[in-house]
């Protein structure tokens, strides 16, 4: 009973914790701009991410060795040294993104204007990695997420044509007023916030930090083809709600303050309260975790302690690359630049440097040095093929794009 | 030609390369503002069913109003092409102009928490919106 | 001579030409015994190939066959790493390891006893582990040390220091003056003994706790002078 209980715990903790602010924004942004026609991006970043998760996961418990270790060992110390730089600069614009939309959500809440509230979250948050343990983060954060629900009850209380909605999802097309390049741009976002690479460095960590072995390996599964499945619900949730609200009258959405308008339309002021709530909660775990990450990938690479499961004194230089980390991104976001923005770039260059670390790690999943008998099934090996070509696409695809739609404007 | 490039890079009004792409500018930037006006109507739905707190309606009319603005000086700062252009810019610009002063002073009453203030003025969007998307096109 | 002066050297013999790039190296465990460790890796021969791309993926080693998509693309790419004898090694310099005249690459032996490791492959950029399962660096380099004409791994390097000039490029440099920066005073980097391993896999564990290996120091730096400051650090 108490095992079930457990599994149920943390699909749920899985499912709250999916979604961050490149989900609010990017699911809201395209739903208004192109209804439900990006709609089947979002299934293939699910998939993906539940893929590339549940392999990180299996490596990490047969192994006991995270992401960034395998990194180093499969491509070597250059290659491994740029893929570092590359993540952790993607990591630290994340991170800034995060905390921006944060002081956001307190914004909304308050009225107060968000830049003073910047530097207190930024303490908030290391406050909470410093003294708050692992397991008691994970859980309050991601559960306290659901409150994001509130979006499904929105667009319930919509009384959508079901039909029309999935005839659009599964017909998409370029609408009139925009082009292909664009849709292509925004179908990449979408990506990238679906498949976070930080959302892999703290998962796999995770996994060694809490000593995962082979018997934890169906707990795993259950989070990951359960958990995140259901965060791929709720983003579409999010964007259908934006289509069906925004898009009709012609709003775009560039804010996160927009998002309470269709919210306060269906569900009144307890939802906007819920979706405050929820946002805060959501964006919150998702600012821990990305934090998390930058001292995980750096601490790994150079073989470093790492991790909260032993005492801050003993993982000296993992905790000072977080607190230095958390305070760079927070000086960044002061400097003015629009969190909203940030987001934008956050997940579009996270999706380019996928490649990065997918490759060595579907490589390592096959090996039978480090998985023993767990190496991928063919079926894992196939779609993880198909995978493999679709990132390798992308990445070389972002940044001619980025630069002909002028980054989506 | 020495002359111009510099205006332009000072930031005065700088020539469209042709008609088509005046237009095209006219259409984002009446998009744009029209964007803001209907995020301020649909706000104030919510608000008269007590849908919204205070500090959500006004940061999204502030936001708005700050769009409009932002359109409706991204526009002035273009230099039609064509004298033929002159009257479209006048009554693009004036339309703009209508929306962004609304909308201001729809963000004045807001922070003032002045609820019946705030729904007063909204009555003069819809007009505002249907000429907005006169010059805006097909958005759906 | 440290094992990452010898990875992508170029493969020359006298009045051939060249035979191609250093990947890796042949290590066998039949030397004289060290430490705690066991018979020591002797240094059996190079292994060298055209190919780049995926050499550390393990495709060309055999070890790895899946997923077939990479294999082929791979396999094709980098052909198999044939073998040299280190015998047959005549001077080893900047970029280029000389071999006799005539010798020509074959595959690699499969007599002989102990066990065989590829080192850039199996041990280099493994993590390790010390006697308390606690994690105490990489193996970022091993040094060779020579008895009886025999050429075996004697130390692993730790530390950035040792992978600075390898990192390469800009990066490495500044890696490498930061690390110079706050290590004043001190020469190469630490080094630990090949004789404190006990096991090789997908980590090394070692014999010792990490309180006794140098390359705790900045560590042991930062821990003082910054985070044991914070309340709350001792957990």
């Amino acid at each position: 009973m108490k095992r079930i209980l457990e599994i149920f715990l943390g699909i749920l903790t899985a499912f709250g914790g999916f979604v961050d602010i490149g989900d609010l924004v990017a699911n809201a942004e395209t739903g208004a701009r192109f209804g439900l026609s990006l709609a089947w991006v979002v299934l293939v970043g699910v998939i993906g991410i539940v893929l590339f998760s549940e392999m990180c996961g299996r490596v990490a418990a047969i192994s006991h060795r995270p992401v960034f270790d395998v990194v180093r060992e499969r491509l070597g110390v250059r290659v491994a040294f740029v893929n570092l730089v590359a993540s952790f600069f993607i990591n630290f614009l994340t991170i800034g993104a995060e905390i921006g939309g944060l002081a956001l959500v307190v914004e909304l809440a308050t009225g107060i204007n968000y830049l003073l509230w910047v530097p207190l979250l930024g303490v908030a948050v290391w406050i909470v990695i410093w003294k708050v343990r692992f397991q008691t983060m994970e859980k309050a954060f991601g559960l306290t997420g659901l409150a994001l629900l509130v979006f499904v009850v929105a667009l319930a209380r919509l009384h959508p044509d079901w039909g029309s909605l999935v005839r659009a999802a599964t017909h998409p097309s370029v609408p009139p007023s925009e082009d292909l390049a664009t849709y292509a741009f925004f179908a990449i976002a979408l990506l990238g916030a679906a498949m976070t690479p930080y959302e892999v460095f703290f998962f796999s960590s995770g996994a060694v930090e809490e000593g995962w072995t082979r018997e934890d390996l169906m707990v795993n599964r259950a989070n990951v083809y359960l958990g995140f499945p259901l965060g791929g619900l709720l983003s579409l949730a999010i964007m259908t709600t934006a289509a069906l609200v925004m898009k009709p009258r012609g709003i775009s959405v560039d804010s996160l303050a927009q998002l309470t308008l269709p919210i306060g339309l269906t569900v009144g002021k307890i939802g906007v309260a819920f979706l405050l709530i929820g946002m805060f909660a959501a964006i919150f775990s998702a600012a821990l975790e990305t934090s998390l990450s930058a001292g995980y990938t750096v601490a790994q690479f150079f073989g470093w302690q790492w991790g909260k499961f032993v005492k801050p004194r003993e993982a000296a230089r993992f905790h000072a690359v977080v607190l230095v980390s958390i305070g760079a991104a927070t000086l960044f976001i002061l400097t003015t630049v629009d969190p909203v923005k940030v987001t934008e770039y956050s997940i579009v260059l996270a999706a380019a440097a996928l490649p990065l670390t997918y490759l060595p790690i579907l490589v390592v999943a096959n090996d039978p040095t480090y998985m023993g008998t767990n190496v991928n099934s063919k079926i894992t090996n196939a779609i993880g093929s198909v995978y493999l070509v679709l990132l390798l696409a992308v990445a070389v695809a972002t940044i001619p794009l980025m630069i002909v739609t002028k980054a989506g404007a | 030609m020495l002359l111009i490039a510099s205006a332009v890079s000072i930031g005065c009004v700088g020539p469209a390369r042709s008609s088509s792409a005046y237009i095209d500018k006219g259409r984002t930037s009446a998009a744009a503002a029209l964007s803001a006006v209907r995020s301020a109507e649909l706000a104030t739905d919510d608000l008269r069913r007590d849908g919204l707190f205070a500090p959500q309606l006004s940061i999204v009319l502030s936001d708005a109003a700050d769009e409009a603005s932002d359109a409706e000086g991204s526009f002035a700062s273009i230099q039609p092409p064509d004298p033929s252009l002159d009257p479209y810019r006048s009554e693009l610009d004036g339309v703009l102009g209508k929306a962004t002063d609304v909308l201001s002073e729809m963000r004045i009453d807001a922070r003032r928490t002045d609820s019946a203030g705030v729904l007063a003025r909204a009555a003069a969007l819809p007009s505002i919106a249907q000429e907005l998307e006169r010059f805006a096109g097909p958005q759906l | 001579m440290h094992l990452r002066d010898l990875l992508g050297s170029q493969l020359v013999a006298i009045r051939g030409g060249a035979l191609g790039t250093i990947h890796d190296v042949r290590l066998v465990q039949d030397g004289p015994v060290l430490g705690s460790f066991g018979a020591a890796l002797r240094l059996d021969g190079l292994l060298a190939g055209p190919g780049a791309v995926g050499v550390r993926f393990g495709y060309a080693h055999g070890h790895v066959d899946a997923p077939a998509l990479l294999a082929t693309a791979l396999r094709a790419e980098s052909h198999r790493l044939l073998f040299a004898a280190w015998s047959d090694v005549v001077a080893v310099s900047e970029g280029v390891v000389y071999v006799r005249a005539g010798t020509a690459l074959t595959e690699p032996p499969t007599t002989g006893t102990g066990k065989v490791y590829e080192a850039a492959f199996e041990i280099l950029d493994r993590q390790l582990v010390d006697v308390r399962g606690r994690l105490a660096g990489k193996v970022d380099d091993l040094g060779f040390g020579s008895t009886d004409g025999s050429v075996h791994v004697e130390t692993i390097r730790c530390g950035p220091g040792a992978i600075a000039e390898h990192v390469g490029g800009k990066p490495g440099r500044w890696l490498a003056t930061v690390y110079r920066r706050l290590h004043e005073g001190e020469g190469d980097p630490a080094s630990v003994s090949f004789g404190t391993v006990r096991t090789i896999g997908p980590e090394l564990t070692l014999a010792l706790p990490r309180e006794d290996l140098d390359v705790m120091a900045f560590e042991a730096w930062i821990r003082d002078r910054f985070i044991s400051k914070l309340p709350g650090s001792s957990g």
